[in-house]
């Protein structure tokens, strides 16, 4: 299959007063066509940073994009011209937002919230699209008598039903989801996830979905990335990544997991923390909390290689073990 | 809210009159009339009376739509304040409009421009002429303007098109301007407060070119605090055009009060402090009204609950 986005090298930073923030220190990753990619990683590695890199959406003076390609078939994302990068928002790669409490916009019917984008690249008459809108939202499980409600009329999980629509409106040809169900409770999250896996059935859009929950990875996705402190350190077959993980990050994320069938008492955290993103380690930057760290580990930076079919990782000792 | 402002605001006016030196009777008559003209005067306007008996009566002719008689001229005061509420109008409304015209817009730029040079020195100037004082500015206009350009007239109201709107300029820039400032600062920060909104990411992310992200995603959000501002400082804004009117000699109600108080003129003085606070409790009304047509949010406090979250 080809390739439908292609991320080269991306390195973006942030520039506070308190010195400059490296968000994405060189990341690579391949989106196929129709694929569902999953992006892991704790809170602050970088993921919401990448998501809003492709939709090229990273606010200047503080945020920049130091070097990097984003190649979304032939076009590159990060040259592109406004206008064409006003074209392909919404359109052809679209997002949703992970709190879906502060991304609808208050003021404005959540029926006006889809057929705007509908509008903007369709080129519909008004009655038309926003025709669509109500199949849209009866699309995503709401009645098409509360398109004219307004955000605050409806509950958390109702809410980011409206932003999957707001995202699907224009069937997409790549649909990012950033942490689509962490602000939701647990049953919602089965029901949106649900809706999702449907959707995604029917529409076959090549999706990244964003999120700490390796469950929903392991339901979701053919394909994961792992990424910690702005590095991919492990990317495979979602089979390969969880059978015949490789990269001690990965093992102790896996580790955390509580173990139903077992009779524990306790969680089992990765410890330390990530880090200073201002200031990263020398050498590996897991290395201060990897079990398995020598001093090689403090001094080489390691490189992604590859260890099995598409299965690469970023750890000198990931075969040996 | 009407009428507990209407009763507060004339009680203190009629007391601070009640006590204040100075004799109409006096005024009316001129310096030469006689003791018993004078005290006959006095009984025909009801001075002897009592401060309880004066004002009870005040109210209950107020509460019939009668302001009571002018001292100065025995004219019906409530023909008085109407034949120059328009032009106080006219006056309060472009300053007004100058002011949302200008102090959006730059509050805007200043606030998406943050930090840039274009900011610092918007948010100077602003500062600048908030506190400015009206009667400075007016003159420095006037100076510069009418004396030495000659472009607008230093006083007075024309009549007839254009030059009723060449009078309006300079009154109006006074009484504008620091408004505008006002406005300006107040759109900045509420327009920051809107920017770092997740709404605004998603309505990027949707393709939606810049204009449409400002004015229909960021502004209608923004518009709230502006016109909290906008109707409070109405009343300042009222209180200015007493100044600004004065200077200009502009035929409208706060020249007439200054005119009324050197007059010891109660009723006058009464009649328009009514009618200021009627005008001043009107805007609130407006803006109250507005901030429903704004906000969903607060229509549907008023409305029985849909029994959602």
């Amino acid at each position: 299959m080809e390739n439908i986005l292609e991320i080269r090298n991306l390195r973006v930073t942030f520039h506070t007063d308190n010195g400059v923030v490296r968000a994405l220190n060189g990341v690579d990753l391949k989106l196929r066509d129709g694929e569902t990619l999953g992006l892991v990683g704790e809170t602050g590695a970088g993921k919401t940073t990448l998501a809003k890199s492709v939709m090229r959406l990273i606010s200047p003076p503080q945020g920049r994009i130091d070097a990097g390609e984003i190649l979304f078939g032939e076009v590159d994302i990060l040259k592109a011209s406004q206008a064409d990068m006003l074209s392909i928002r919404g359109n052809k790669i679209s997002m949703i937002f992970q709190d879906p409490m502060s991304a609808l916009n208050p003021v404005i019917t959540v029926g006006e919230q889809i057929a705007e984008v509908i509008r903007e690249h369709e080129s519909l008459p008004s009655k038309e699209a926003w025709d669509k809108a109500l199949k849209m939202l009866s699309t995503v499980g709401i009645t098409a008598d509360r398109a004219g409600d307004y955000p605050h009329q409806f509950s958390g999980g109702m809410k980011q039903r409206v932003v999957i629509a707001i995202a699907l409106a224009c069937n997409p040809t790549v649909l990012i989801a950033d942490e689509p169900t962490t602000a939701l409770d647990v049953t919602i999250q089965a029901q949106v996830l649900e809706m999702m896996a449907e959707l995604k059935k029917k529409t076959d859009t090549a999706t990244i979905i964003i999120t700490h929950d390796l469950g929903i990875v392991a339901q979701m996705c053919e394909s994961v990335v792992v990424l910690y402190a702005g590095e991919v350190v492990e990317s495979g077959p979602v089979r390969d990544v969880f059978k015949k993980t490789a990269h001690p990050y990965t093992i102790g994320l896996l580790g955390a997991i509580p173990k139903i069938h077992l009779d524990e008492h306790r969680l089992h955290p990765i410890h330390g923390l990530m880090p200073d993103p201002m200031a990263p380690p020398e050498g590996c930057s897991f290395h201060e909390r990897c079990d398995f760290a020598d001093e090689s580990c403090a001094l080489n930076h390691p490189e992604l290689r590859i260890i099995g079919d598409s299965h690469s990782v970023r750890c000198p000792k990931a075969v040996s073990r | 809210m009407t009428i507990p402002v209407l009763i507060g605001a004339t009680f203190l006016v009629f007391t601070i009159m009640h006590f204040a030196p100075g004799d109409p009777a006096r005024i009316i008559l001129g310096a030469g009339a006689s003791e018993e003209a004078l005290e006959a005067m006095r009984d025909q306007l009801g001075i002897n009376d009592s401060f309880i008996l004066r004002y009870g009566r005040f109210m209950l002719n107020l509460m019939k739509g009668d302001l009571g008689t002018s001292y100065r001229n025995g004219q019906p005061v409530t023909g008085l304040i109407l034949g120059r509420l328009g032009n106080t109008l006219y006056l309060a409304i472009s300053g007004i409009l100058f002011a949302i015209i200008v102090g959006i817009p730059v509050g805007i730029i200043s606030a998406i421009k943050q930090y840039s040079t274009l900011d610092n020195v918007t948010m100077f100037i602003t500062l600048f002429v908030t506190a400015m004082p009206t009667f400075w500015l007016a003159l420095i206009l006037v100076i510069v303007f009418s004396v030495n350009l000659g472009w607008f007239p230093a006083s007075g109201m024309a009549k007839g098109f254009p030059g009723f709107l060449v009078s309006l300029v300079l009154p109006t820039l006074t009484l504008g301007c620091g408004f505008a400032a006002l406005i300006a600062r107040t759109t900045r920060s509420s327009v920051l407060d809107v920017v770092r909104q997740e709404y605004i990411d998603l309505a990027r992310a949707k393709g939606l070119p810049e204009r449409t992200v400002i004015w229909k995603h960021m502004m209608k959000n923004a518009l709230i605090p502006i016109i909290t501002v906008i109707g409070l400082n109405f009343g300042v804004l009222l209180g200015g055009s007493v100044l600004t009117e004065s200077i200009f000699s502009w035929p409208g109600v706060g020249r007439f009060v200054v005119e009324s108080i050197s007059f010891k003129d109660t009723p006058a003085i009464l009649g328009c402090v009514v009618t200021l606070a009627i005008l001043f409790t009107l805007v609130n009304l407006i803006v109250d009204l507005l901030y429903a047509f704004l906000d969903p949010r607060i229509k549907s406090q008023y409305r029985t609950s849909r029994g959602d979250n």
